[in-house]
């Protein structure tokens, strides 16, 4: 077997030029593969971290239907058993309670739908990025007629940061419910449309706006780790009554989750591609060489050598080729990768589309173990499928026929 | 030429036509030839004469058109390829006018290719070919390529490479073709050496007055088939 691996080694280098060009394909395809895997995990992972992050949380807790339906009348019955329920799991890190409403927000130039969102702002701080994505004024401190909306709603409101905006929403009672608030910050998420809705209040506002003392529509959870959702979402439906549903962000946003997927194959179509745009370099590269070496291998037949085992030693050329290649793409693409992923890949000419996608102008490459696994596997094996036809044939001649052809 | 010894090859009416332009071509017309244990036998005989294409066919690498190889018993063309390749890989020793070494490979490792593919240990395997090397005078060419070697070194090479692995019979196909008198004296001196001290089987293909003198056994060929058969010595 040395000796093969040897004489793979040694007839990888008779036409460095050939081999040469053939080594940088799979080397770039190499490259180009892992980044682009990365890349688009980076972006998949903003999306969903974005999506978790600005308000879904990993778990929510609603009445029974409410996600399908949201009802104002819909509240959470004896909320604070509830709360005791969630205290009580293990490795719930955070909760918060919510009080949700579609409504219309006005300003004296315009108005547009927005989703209410009644929030306790000291617990609901650790529960999503809002706080953190204040970029004028300050978060909610609880205090009456306190309203927080992002720059785009404020730019469509035409409203300035301690401007008025008055809120009007449905009541549990049906009558319609308003009241003034003052803008005392201004957002702006990694997600257009998010912006575009989304307004936050305290929770006491919020309930007395929709005449619900004491009401809470959707308890929200974050776990120690994602890996715990299960655990946690299995706890809590046997603790909670069976008139509450208890939901993971699978659950909430499945779309998302099979986007992600859709993703996932599109990176295997993308593997496909560029594994058989370099096959067909190994193929023709494999039957020049093998057509170059006819006469030898005639040589290598009479001597003994068995047609199957002339088979083998031509494949090993392609596979120590695809694994030379595999080596040195991966190398590169690490090299490359290991920066982007600390500064992140600038996109800020495509900021728009990627709001739109709920994702940032910057978006951070993620190596999976799956992206190193795939790349390892793939290309080396699409080199040895590639060369199954070249070392087949030469198999084919006969010893004689090999040694005097020209 | 004592019909007692073994009998190695026996060749019984053999023909071969091959198709030029779908022209056919008929290179030997029917030849029975017995190859004995021990023979230093020469085809002799004109280009053209068929001289290669008889050896080609005793040596199982060629099928004849029409006729019959028996080698040691056994007809050669029902065999499968894999067979053929395992006979040729251990009774065969095969040395050809262009030398036909392989050129990645050093002078020590084209001698071990065939043990390699024989399944020797590569560590026995190493020590046989540095020793047939020595034995042969060029035991300090080892490591050397091909492309680094004059004719006769090469030649000496193939030559190496043709008994690494003990066969019962070496075809040499115009082995002098290519090397000055002085190299290819040599070499027939070390072929000599080794049918006599080895008895290792030589059978040559020539036209090489050189290679004939030396012959036990002289067949002369014309047109494809055998115009006279004479024990020299």
């Amino acid at each position: 077997m040395r000796m093969l691996i040897k004489i793979a080694w040694r007839n990888l280098w008779r036409n460095k030029r050939r081999s040469a060009i053939v080594l940088l394909s799979i080397v770039v395809g190499m490259a180009t593969i892992v980044l682009f895997d990365t890349l688009s995990m980076g972006m998949v992972n903003q999306m969903l971290r974005n999506r978790v992050g600005n308000h879904i949380g990993h778990i929510q807790i609603h009445r029974a239907g409410y996600h399908d339906n949201p009802q104002v009348a819909a509240v959470i019955p004896q909320p604070r058993s509830v709360e005791q329920a969630i205290q009580q799991t293990p490795h719930v890190r955070y909760y918060a309670p919510r009080v949700l409403a579609f409504g219309l927000a006005s300003s004296a130039m315009s108005s547009a739908g927005i989703q209410l969102v009644g929030i306790d702002p000291q617990k609901e701080q650790h529960i999503t990025l809002i706080p953190s994505s204040i970029k004028k004024g300050r978060y909610l401190q609880n205090n009456p007629h306190e309203i927080l909306i992002s720059t785009r709603l404020a730019k469509k409101l035409n409203v300035q940061l301690g401007e008025k905006i008055v809120l009007l929403a449905n009541t549990v009672t049906g009558a319609v419910g308003s009241d003034v608030f003052r803008v005392v910050g201004l957002y702006e998420t990694f997600d257009s449309n998010f912006d575009r809705t989304y307004i936050y209040i305290p929770i006491t506002e919020a309930r007395k706006l929709l005449e619900i003392p004491d009401g809470v529509h959707e308890f929200v959870i974050i776990a120690d780790a994602i890996d715990w959702i299960p655990a946690i979402k299995e706890h809590l439906r046997g603790a909670l009554s069976a008139s509450l549903e208890v939901l993971s962000y699978q659950d909430i946003i499945p779309l998302l989750v099979a986007q992600l997927q859709l993703y996932q194959e599109m990176i295997a179509i993308y593997y496909v591609v560029v594994g058989l745009a370099i096959a067909f370099g190994i193929v023709n590269t494999l039957l020049m060489a093998i057509f170059e070496r006819v006469h030898e291998i005639g040589v290598l037949m009479a001597i003994g050598m068995r047609p199957l085992k002339l088979f083998w030693m031509l494949l090993l050329e392609a596979a120590v080729l695809g694994y030379l290649g595999t080596a040195l793409g991966l190398i590169i693409a690490l090299l490359l990768y290991w920066p982007l992923s600390h500064t992140g890949i600038n996109l800020a000419m495509f900021s728009e589309s990627l709001r739109s996608f709920g994702v940032g102008a910057i978006i951070y490459p993620v190596l999976t173990p799956a992206a190193v696994v795939n790349s390892v596997v793939t290309l080396p094996l699409v080199s040895i499928v590639a060369a199954v036809y070249p070392a087949w044939r030469a198999t084919r001649f006969q010893p004689m026929e090999a040694i005097r052809y020209v | 030429m004592s019909e007692t010894r073994q009998v190695i090859i026996q060749a019984t009416n053999v023909k071969k036509t091959y198709h030029d332009n779908g022209v056919p071509v008929q290179a030997v017309r029917g030849i029975s030839l017995t190859i004995y244990q021990g023979d230093f036998l020469v085809i002799a005989g004109p280009s053209g004469s068929g001289k290669t294409t008889l050896l080609n066919m005793l040596g199982a690498l060629d099928p004849p058109t029409e006729g019959e190889v028996i080698f040691e018993g056994e007809p050669l063309y029902t065999k499968t390829r894999k067979q053929l390749a395992d006979l040729r890989l251990e009774k065969i020793g095969f040395v050809f006018q262009a030398y036909n070494l392989i050129p990645v490979l050093s002078a020590l490792e084209n001698v071990e290719f065939p043990m390699m593919l024989k399944g020797i240990p590569e560590k026995e395997r190493r020590q046989r070919a540095q020793a047939i090397l020595t034995d042969l005078g060029i035991g300090d060419l080892a490591h050397k390529r091909p492309n680094e070697m004059s004719g006769g070194q090469q030649q000496r090479v193939a030559v190496a490479r043709a008994i690494g692995n003990n066969p019962t019979v070496v075809l040499a196909d115009e082995p002098t073709a290519n090397l000055d008198s002085v190299t290819g004296n040599a070499l027939l001196d070390l072929m000599e050496r080794m049918n006599r001290e080895k008895h290792i089987t030589f059978v040559f293909s020539s036209h090489d007055p050189k290679v004939i003198q030396r012959a036990r056994r002289l067949v002369r060929l014309r047109d494809g088939v055998i115009v006279e058969e004479e024990v020299q010595k």
